[in-house]
C-alpha cells in the first residue's frame, strides 16, 4: 500500500471520518438480490445481460447476474438492476 | 437517482440510439462530461439510453467528435409534451371546451326522484316543483333548495317535513306526509271478544248485552251492543270476563346443537345483468359453515337496464353442542311450552288450573310437554262497526 494511502487510512481511523471519503473509496449498496447500486466509479468495462463490471478505484467490482440492466448512469453512481448471483472485488489490494 | 430520472422528465428527456463500436467506452466518455443516463440497453455496436434534453445536446457534440452517429427514437416528458401542445392550439382549445362542457353539463338535473308520496299524487307534485324552477333538465345551481322545502311544505298541508337534497346532477325530493286525523266517531263502538271462552261474569256500563254467563263466545263475537238513540250514539262500555283454556306444547332434546355466529364475515360484490352475474370484488369464503345473505341496489344513473349491484355476506357459524340432564330437559320443555302460549298477552288474567302432560314417548330422546291452563280473562274490546239499534 502506497504510503499516501497509509496516511489517510491512519486519519480516518484517528478522527473516525468515512474512509470512503478519505480515501476516494467505492461504496456498494446492494438491495435483496435484484439491485446494486455502486456510488464513486471510474466508469463501466463490460456490460452484457450477465455481467457487468464496474472500475473502481484501483480495480474492479464485477457483478453477475441475469436479465442485468444498467437502471441509471451518472457521474457519481450507477444503479443495476436485474436477477444478482455474484459481487466480486477484482483487483483490490489490502485497503 | 429516481429524483435526478424525475427532472429529466420534467425538462423533457430523449431517447436516442448511439451507433458505436465501444458502447461501454462511449457510456464511460458521457458519464465523464457529466452527461447523466438511464435505462442503458447496449447491443453488438451500438447503445440506446435515455437522457434530459440539455445532456443530449452535450453528448450531440461529443458523438460527433468520437465518429459516432446518433439516432432521436422518441421525445417525451412534460416540457416536450407541453412545446407539442403549443403547436396544437385546437387539442388545447378542445381539452378546455370538454371541460367546460362537463361543467355545463354538470349545472343540470338529470334524475329527479320523489319518495314519500302516499296521498298526494305525482303528477301534481311534479307540476308544483316544475313551477319553481326544478325538473328534469332545469339547472339547479340556480336553485333555492330551502326555499323549495318550505314552499313544498306551505303548499301541501298534508306533508308534514319535506327535504330535497342534491348529490351532482341526482336530486331527491323526500317527503313526509301527516298521519290521518281520525275520522269523529259518528257510529256506536261495539265491546267484541278478543279471545275465545266461556262467558263467566259481565257487568255493562252502557249499551245492550248480547251474552250471559255460560255462553260460549269465539274471537270477534259482539258481547255488548252499542246503538244509536235518534241523534245520540250510545258507545259500549263495560267489562265481560271468560274462562279461556290454553294448550301449549313444548319440546327439548337431551342434546340441543345450537349455530351461533363467530363474528368472521366476508363480502362479495357482483353486477348482476338480468340474470347473470359478473364478480367484482371479494370471493367466496373458506369458512365450513356459513350462512349467507343477499342485498341489492339499484345502480343509480341506471334506470331502464336491468343491473344491480349485489352484496352477499358470508357470516361464519358454528355448531354448539349442548347436553342436557333428563331433568334438565323435562323443565326446559316445560318453559318452551308456557313461552308458547304468549302468555304476556293475557293481562289481569288469573290462573285457575294448570296441567302439564308429558306426552315423551318411549325410547325418545325428545323430552315432549303439553301444558293446559285455564285462565279467566277480561276478553272485550271496543270495535267500531255499525251497531244494532
Amino acid at each position: 500500500m502506497p504510503v499516501s494511502k497509509k496516511v489517510k487510512k491512519k486519519m480516518a481511523d484517528v478522527f473516525e471520518f468515512p474512509p470512503d471519503v478519505v480515501m476516494d473509496l467505492h461504496r456498494i449498496t446492494v438491495i435483496g438480490n435484484i439491485q446494486v447500486y455502486v456510488e464513486n466509479h471510474r466508469g463501466i468495462t463490460l456490460y452484457t445481460d450477465t455481467a457487468v463490471k464496474i472500475s473502481v478505484n484501483g480495480g474492479e467490482v464485477v457483478i453477475k447476474g441475469n436479465g442485468l440492466r444498467l437502471r441509471t448512469v451518472y457521474s457519481d453512481d450507477i444503479y443495476v438492476e436485474g436477477t444478482i448471483t455474484e459481487i466480486n472485488l477484482e483487483g483490490l489490494d489490502g485497503q | 437517482m429516481i429524483g435526478r430520472k424525475f427532472l429529466g422528465w420534467l425538462v423533457g428527456y430523449v431517447r436516442v440510439r448511439s451507433q458505436t463500436p465501444f458502447p461501454e467506452k462511449m457510456v464511460n466518455i458521457l458519464v465523464a462530461n457529466d452527461i447523466g443516463m438511464w435505462d442503458i440497453i447496449v447491443g453488438d455496436g451500438w447503445l440506446e439510453f435515455s437522457t434530459d434534453v440539455f445532456s443530449y445536446r452535450k453528448s450531440w457534440g461529443l458523438h460527433h467528435k468520437t465518429g459516432s452517429s446518433l439516432e432521436v427514437l422518441w421525445r417525451g416528458g412534460l416540457y416536450i409534451w407541453l412545446r407539442t401542445l403549443r403547436r396544437r392550439k385546437l387539442l388545447i382549445a378542445g381539452f378546455f371546451c370538454f371541460w367546460l362542457l362537463v361543467y355545463w353539463l354538470a349545472g343540470f338535473v338529470w334524475t329527479l326522484e320523489i319518495s314519500g308520496l302516499e296521498t298526494i299524487k305525482e303528477d301534481e307534485f311534479l307540476e308544483f316543483v316544475e313551477e319553481h324552477g326544478l325538473y328534469r333538465g332545469s339547472l339547479h345551481r340556480r336553485l333555492d333548495f330551502d326555499t323549495l322545502e318550505s314552499g313544498i311544505i306551505i303548499e301541501f298541508p298534508q306533508i308534514a317535513w319535506a327535504a330535497v337534497e342534491r348529490q351532482g346532477t341526482y336530486v331527491k325530493i323526500t317527503v313526509v306526509e301527516k298521519e290521518p286525523v281520525p275520522k269523529e266517531i259518528d257510529t256506536p263502538i261495539d265491546i267484541v271478544a278478543a279471545y275465545d271462552g266461556i262467558i263467566s261474569a259481565i257487568m255493562v256500563l252502557q249499551g245492550r248485552p248480547l251474552v250471559e254467563p255460560g255462553m260460549t263466545v269465539v274471537v270477534g263475537d259482539v258481547l255488548i251492543a252499542g246503538y244509536r238513540e235518534g241523534e245520540n250514539v250510545v258507545h259500549a262500555s263495560g267489562n265481560v270476563k271468560a274462562t279461556v283454556y290454553l294448550e301449549g306444547y313444548g319440546e327439548c332434546a337431551l342434546a340441543e346443537t345450537e349455530f351461533i355466529p363467530t363474528g368472521n364475515t366476508q363480502v362479495q360484490k357482483f353486477i348482476e345483468f338480468g340474470e347473470r352475474r359478473l364478480l367484482i370484488s371479494g370471493r367466496k369464503p373458506k369458512y365450513e359453515l356459513y350462512n349467507t345473505e343477499e342485498s341489492s341496489t339499484d345502480i343509480r344513473w341506471n334506470s331502464w337496464l336491468p343491473v344491480q349491484l349485489v352484496e352477499r355476506t358470508y357470516t361464519e357459524i358454528e355448531a354448539v353442542t349442548t347436553e342436557y340432564s333428563p331433568e334438565e330437559a323435562r323443565r326446559l320443555a316445560e318453559e318452551r311450552a308456557l313461552i308458547s302460549l304468549h302468555l304476556q298477552t293475557y293481562t289481569d288474567a288469573e290462573l285457575l288450573k294448570k296441567e302439564i302432560k308429558d306426552i315423551t314417548l318411549e325410547h325418545e330422546d325428545i323430552f315432549r310437554v303439553k301444558v293446559y291452563l285455564e285462565l279467566e280473562v277480561n276478553i272485550g274490546i271496543e270495535d267500531g262497526h255499525e251497531g244494532g239499534n
